[in-house]
């Protein structure tokens, strides 16, 4: 015969809330990350990231008259490559496709509900969730990111410069992915929980990243790109039309990223926290 | 009657004759798109810059009665193919953002809510199901392509004695340029609301698409580029390659190094590749496993 179990004796208590929440949030970034890192969505991603791969590989191998191999300063080439690829629509696109799907691809399957009934606050919800959206695409873009600077660098000796530099450089680009994705991220994130339709923010934030370098100096500065941009080793000409203005240090482009990420995620955090679910407004 | 005797009876009212079964769809289709008075406004916005067009061509008829002010628009203003190529990139580019409104939402929702079976049971074929929807977005952005711009033509023509016969092989050459695009955005534009069933996710990837293809032809280009003097990366472009088809269509002198027939051939490999797309994708039935 068994006696029922009373509470406080035989059902241990629960735990201090600094092990519960992280508990809780190791149990949404484990759902999340399969969510993400193995359903479709991912996969645009994917392709995105192993395109710069694929074609580096490509020019590695395929034989080259040895006067085109000799010229090719492997330096140059990647910064041309991260400007016109990485910067522009990668992390962009990458970030897009990731995060305003984190919460308004829930509400569109309509399955956020289930995560609101589960006894957990909500802005732990948005952090696990946030944690998995920066996780996938930092690591997925900045392998891509730094592969491509390996494939681009090590098999042209033109312009090479010494270990220390390339591991420098590849290390700040490496970084500026990241931080990339930490502010589009971001962004985007809060552009998934507030409007319903994120097509057009989306499309108002790339014409805007994409006009930056034509922009007068004040406005320039209102971008993720600017920022972006001053952390980058190499610079290279924006065209013949670009305004000439002078890049933020990036002692100042770094906490001024992180600034923009975390008032995008507390205005997330506030807007999660009165969130309510009517699925047939979706 | 009583309840019992509500069998089932075969239908013998009047048949559409099949001719013009598809006609069906874009007749609904039309009247809940404009349902929205969003889209109405800025459909109405999309013809602005024809109307500015049309005033242009009117102050610079009368510009004999500006000169008193100063102003002779005559001197500093032709109108010959230049002015109906802004027209004509002005409302490409506003007929590419109606497409992005519209066309994601157009066969995505059928196939979200199971609904193509209850089309397809019903006396009509497939091709016959996507011509209704094509004929809306065809319907749709000719009407704010080649119609408002040949109607610049013919103002002009009406205006301006002996301009006509100069220009004479420009109507035709706008109506192919406009139907190239129109028929580029349609294929697309279905091919992927047939294939993302979010409307939200299928504007974006298709806003993106017109932008990744350019910047994956930059990077083929970055990579590439030195192997060959003729930029063949242009050719995965849309942009360059309406650009490159355009610009020969309207006489004007090659921009870039892509050969016309090269854009021409990946505008019609874009267009056999969607309509693959819609091909494999549009069925009745859907294995879901």
């Amino acid at each position: 015969m068994t006696t029922p179990a009373t509470y406080g004796q035989d059902i241990p208590a629960p735990p201090p809330p600094p092990s519960l929440w992280r508990a809780q949030l190791a149990g949404v970034v484990r759902l999340e990350a399969r969510k993400t890192l193995l359903g479709s969505r991912v996969l645009p991603l994917l392709l995105l990231a192993g395109l710069p791969l694929g074609l580096l590989l490509l020019l590695a191998i395929v034989p080259l008259p040895s006067e085109i191999r000799q010229g090719i300063d492997g330096v140059a080439l990647f910064a041309g490559i991260y400007r016109v690829f990485f910067l522009r629509i990668a992390i962009f696109v990458g970030c897009l496709v990731v995060f305003i799907q984190l919460f308004r691809g829930d509400l569109m399957e309509r399955s956020l509900h289930y995560y609101f009934l589960c006894p957990i606050r909500r802005e732990l919800l948005m952090a696990g969730k946030f944690l998995v959206g920066l996780a996938s695409t930092g690591v997925i873009l900045g392998i891509s990111t730094a592969g491509s600077y390996v494939l681009a660098v090590l098999p042209f000796a033109a312009g090479r410069p010494g270990f220390g530099d390339l591991l420098g450089q590849a290390v700040a680009y490496t970084a500026t992915t990241l931080l990339g994705c930490l502010g589009y991220g971001a962004l985007f994130m809060l552009a998934g929980l507030y409007v319903r339709n994120p097509v057009v923010p989306a499309m108002a934030l790339f014409l805007w990243e994409l006009l930056n370098p034509f922009l007068f100096s004040l406005l320039r500065k209102i971008s993720v790109i600017y920022y972006l941009q001053s952390m980058l080793p190499v610079h290279l000409s924006e065209g013949p039309f670009a305004i000439l203005s002078d890049l933020v240090s990036p002692w100042l482009a770094v906490p001024g990223l992180l600034l923009v990420a975390g008032l995008a995620l507390a205005l997330s955090a506030w807007r999660i926290r009165n969130l309510e679910i009517t699925y047939a407004n979706e | 009657m009583a309840v019992y005797e509500h069998t089932y009876r075969r239908y013998e009212g009047p048949l559409t004759s099949p001719g013009r079964r598809w006609a069906v769809i874009p007749r609904y289709a039309l009247r809940s798109l404009f349902a929205s008075r969003l889209l109405l406004a800025f459909y109405v916005l999309c013809l602005v810059p024809p109307l500015l067009g049309a005033l242009v061509l009117y102050l610079r008829f009368y510009s004999s009665s500006l000169a008193a002010f100063g102003l002779d628009l005559r001197s500093f203003l032709t109108i010959d193919e230049m002015f109906f190529a802004v027209q004509l990139i002005s409302q490409g580019a506003l007929a590419f953002f109606l497409t992005v409104v519209i066309a994601p939402a157009m066969i995505s929702a059928d196939l979200r809510n199971e609904a193509l079976p209850l089309y397809l049971s019903r006396p009509m074929t497939r091709p016959g199901y996507l011509s209704g929807k094509a004929v809306v977005l065809v319907l749709l952005l000719s009407g704010i392509t080649w119609v408002p711009i040949l109607g610049l033509w013919l103002i002009q023509t009406y205006l301006e004695e002996g301009w006509a016969a100069r220009f004479a092989w420009l109507p035709l050459n706008l109506l192919i340029a406009s139907g190239v695009w129109i028929a580029v955005l349609c294929l697309l534009g279905l091919a992927v609301s047939v294939w993302v069933k979010w409307k939200t996710l299928a504007r974006l990837g298709l806003f993106a698409y017109f932008f990744v293809s350019a910047a994956i032809a930059a990077l083929v280009d970055v990579i590439f580029g030195r192997i060959s003097q003729t930029p063949w990366s242009d050719s995965l472009s849309l942009f360059t390659s309406v650009r490159v088809v355009w610009r020969a269509l309207l006489h004007r002198p090659p921009a870039g190094g892509l050969p016309t027939w090269a854009g021409a051939l990946s505008l019609v490999v874009l267009c056999a590749l969607c309509a693959w797309l819609l091909d494999r994708k549009l069925r009745a039935y859907e294995v879901v496993k």
